[in-house]
């Protein structure tokens, strides 16, 4: 005979595994619902498209959180109009500070908490250096990060779309400017004490031998440093014919202020991330005045249709925002990520896909960059092919605003 | 070189010497090590930013608004936050303070947005040739403003009723209130002065370091240093402090090289520390907490 006892435990139990059956279950037909198809990847659902990217939304680099504000502007634009094969892009912005121990927990999250589907338009050389590998050794794409450091350039891998040509090649070619615009025999260098700065010095040392002229001084500084004013005098005083200032926009300003202080008039070159409206705007136009900066954009009063766009959707998004390049670095990342999403199709999304896709892109005219060409990466092959914008511009500050110059190998 | 090294770091000194004497006058009334300090001075020059871009206000007339805005935000401070919790050990004092350091950094941001902003600069740019070195004029302005505050201060701290009680309840508070002096009353004052000191650094730097909510955070951290190495209690010490860190900062730059900046004016500090634990003016255990 079975104890009443016994009878009522098994039914009490039966009952809960039956109601935990329903509750799981019931989950995992609403997870299958919520991703959409079944070999979509991570952070995909069928309405929308979850992307990060981390950036200096605070701290003394915020000017740069410009190229977040680009990049958000073009996805809330593309929202607006109905999203890409019926999703949504949920852009994804946290702030790091341009501080690399803040950024590796960020992206850690990004990616085991938040399954991000990849990370766009991300700022700054040394985050980006400090979460690479691990962004990397995850298999997630990362595209058009803000930085032309050489890691990133030259990492060995098909999940990076770096966006502009190496800092050191840049480096090389500003010893070439020096050389051929300001006819320097000896010259000064400035640079930022980071990945950034660091790698522009190793394409300065290239271009030194090349074009035979001589570095008699650099300094570096950091970035939260509240006086550069030391820098500047030993440059003065080292009497060099030329300075390239390797300068983030904050600290290029305090360059300017103390080299007009001094009333130092040596020729000066910047490198293309310092080329921003808040040069003159911190350290005043005078002190500005004759400057040279690369640029690696078209100028936003640009007739072309693209840069018109793209100005209308940020003043649109952003209004309270002054036109910048640097905007324009994260419109690019965004507009390449978006039409690599649009030839994707409505089908599944994965990341091996997007790489794909994304290397197929060649000779496309739709985005704030003249023509994107992707080259094929192939595993052990450095990233370098996959350079979202190749080629570098010159323009001087003058009469109060940045006016295009072509030196003479250019011509 | 040596004559405008010397001279860039006595104006860099003279920067962090506001900063530092009022962590100073603080830390001599109320046991607080003030972190926010460098905060009240971010929005004094955001609050001058204001009067004179928005309000179209001249400079001194933002100043003015500039420090009352300051002075009532430490009033405000003092009754709010610090006088619930003043008998609490030095800990929570100081977590109060750091608390408070990120509110205003949020609110600030919030407030006034993230990027660096320009303050508009009102001195004439040519600059000035003092011991064989050339000084901007805003940087002479800066450093007579910041000698000529340090004159008051002696002042009032030598022949004021209020500055005398202050430093009796900086001896001693428990005796000081037994005298009648009212002592909530003169920490009350204490955090209006630090108020004050904070407005006049955060307009005169902000032509300097941009104006930003995170504009003060380096200064913040040479303030403090500055004020370690006078002694904590010593006035004249924090200044001595904060002009021998801007000089040093600038020598090392100079005849060093940039990497060794920073690093030399803290090396200095810890040797100094090593040898002389209560700084170069402080008494040693003048009071345990």
């Amino acid at each position: 005979m079975v104890d009443p006892f016994f009878t009522r435990e098994v039914k009490l139990v039966t009952n809960i595994i039956r109601q935990l059956i329903t509750v799981v279950g019931s989950l995992f037909v609403l997870t299958m619902f919520q991703s959409g198809h079944a070999s979509d990847g991570p952070g995909i659902s069928k309405d929308q498209i979850l992307i990060c990217s981390y950036q200096p939304m605070t701290g003394k680099v915020s000017s740069y959180f410009r190229m977040g504000k680009g990049a958000d502007a073009w996805f809330k634009h593309v929202n607006e109009n109905g999203g890409i094969n019926g999703r949504m892009i949920k852009f994804k912005m946290v702030d790091d500070k341009y501080e690399p121990a803040r950024t590796k927990n960020i992206v850690k999250r990004f990616i085991e908490r938040d399954k991000c589907f990849a990370i766009v338009a991300p700022l700054g050389s040394a985050p980006t250096k400090a979460v690479i590998d691990y962004i990397v050794s995850k298999d997630v794409p990362l595209i058009g990060a803000g930085t032309g450091a050489a890691k990133n350039v030259f990492y060995k891998s098909r999940n990076v779309f770096p966006l502009y040509p190496p800092y050191d090649k840049e480096g090389t070619d500003l010893v070439r400017f020096t050389k051929e615009v300001f006819n320097a025999k000896k010259i000064g260098v400035i640079y930022q004490n980071d990945a950034s700065g660091k790698t522009h010095l190793k394409g300065i040392e290239v271009g030194l031998k090349q074009y035979g002229v001589e570095m008699i001084a650099a300094e570096g500084y950091e970035p939260k440093e509240v006086d550069l004013s030391s820098q500047v005098i030993k440059m003065k005083s080292a009497n060099v014919d030329a300075l390239i200032c390797s300068c983030a926009p904050e600290p290029a300003a305090k360059v300017y202020t103390e080299r007009a202080k001094l009333g130092w008039k040596a020729p000066v070159v910047n490198v293309f991330f310092g080329k921003s409206p808040k040069v003159p705007e911190l350290a005043g136009k005078g002190a500005v005045d004759g400057v040279y900066f690369a640029t690696i954009f078209r100028e936003w009063d640009d007739p072309n249709e693209h840069i018109q766009k793209a100005k209308a959707i940020l003043t649109k998004f952003y209004p309270e925002e002054q036109h910048d390049a640097v905007h324009l670095w994260g419109f690019t990342g965004a507009q390449v990520f978006s039409e690599a999403v649009k030839r994707m199709g409505s089908g599944p999304i994965t990341r091996a896909k997007l790489l794909d896709t994304l290397e197929g892109i060649d000779n496309w005219k739709g985005s704030v960059v003249p023509v994107v060409n992707i080259g094929e990466v192939k595993e052990g092959e450095e990233a370098i092919k996959h350079l979202l914008v190749p080629s570098m511009n010159y323009v001087v500050y003058k009469g109060g605003k940045f006016q295009p110059f072509t030196p003479p190998w250019m011509k | 070189m040596f004559g405008q090294l010397f001279i860039s770091g006595v104006a860099t000194g003279a920067l962090y010497a506001l900063t530092a004497v009022a962590v100073v006058v603080v830390f001599r009334n109320t046991r607080t090590i003030n972190l926010a300090q460098g905060d009240f001075a971010m929005v004094g020059a955001f609050a001058a930013l204001v009067f004179i871009k928005d309000f179209g206000l001249n400079y001194y007339v933002a100043l003015f608004g500039a420090v009352l805005t300051c002075v009532l935000l430490g009033i405000a401070f003092e009754r709010i936050v610090m006088r619930p919790i003043a008998d609490s050990d030095w800990l929570t004092l100081f977590t109060a303070t750091l608390g408070m350091y990120y509110v205003l950094h949020g609110v600030a941001g919030w407030f006034w947005g993230r990027d660096t902003k320009a303050f508009p600069v009102t001195f004439d740019p040519t600059p000035i040739e003092v011991i064989g070195g050339l000084v901007s004029q805003g940087h002479v302005i800066n450093m007579a403003w910041a000698g000529g505050i340090g004159l008051m201060l002696f002042w009032f701290f030598r022949y004021t009723k209020q500055g005398i009680a202050m430093r009796a309840v900086t001896d001693d508070p428990d005796t000081a209130m037994l005298m009648g002096i009212p002592v909530r009353f003169i920490v009350l004052l204490t955090w209006g002065m630090a108020g004050f000191l904070a407005a006049f650094a955060g307009v005169l730097l902000a032509p300097i370091v941009y104006v930003a909510p995170e504009m003060m955070d380096e200064v913040l951290i040479k303030g403090y240093v500055a004020a370690v190495f006078g002694g904590l209690y010593s006035i004249p010490g924090a200044i001595l402090g904060a002009l021998m860190i801007g000089i040093t900062e600038n020598m090392a730059g100079g005849y060093l090289g940039s990497h060794f900046k920073t690093a030399t004016a803290f090396v200095m500090i810890v040797v100094l520390l090593a040898f002389r634990p209560q700084g170069l003016f402080g008494i040693q255990k003048r009071r345990e907490f």
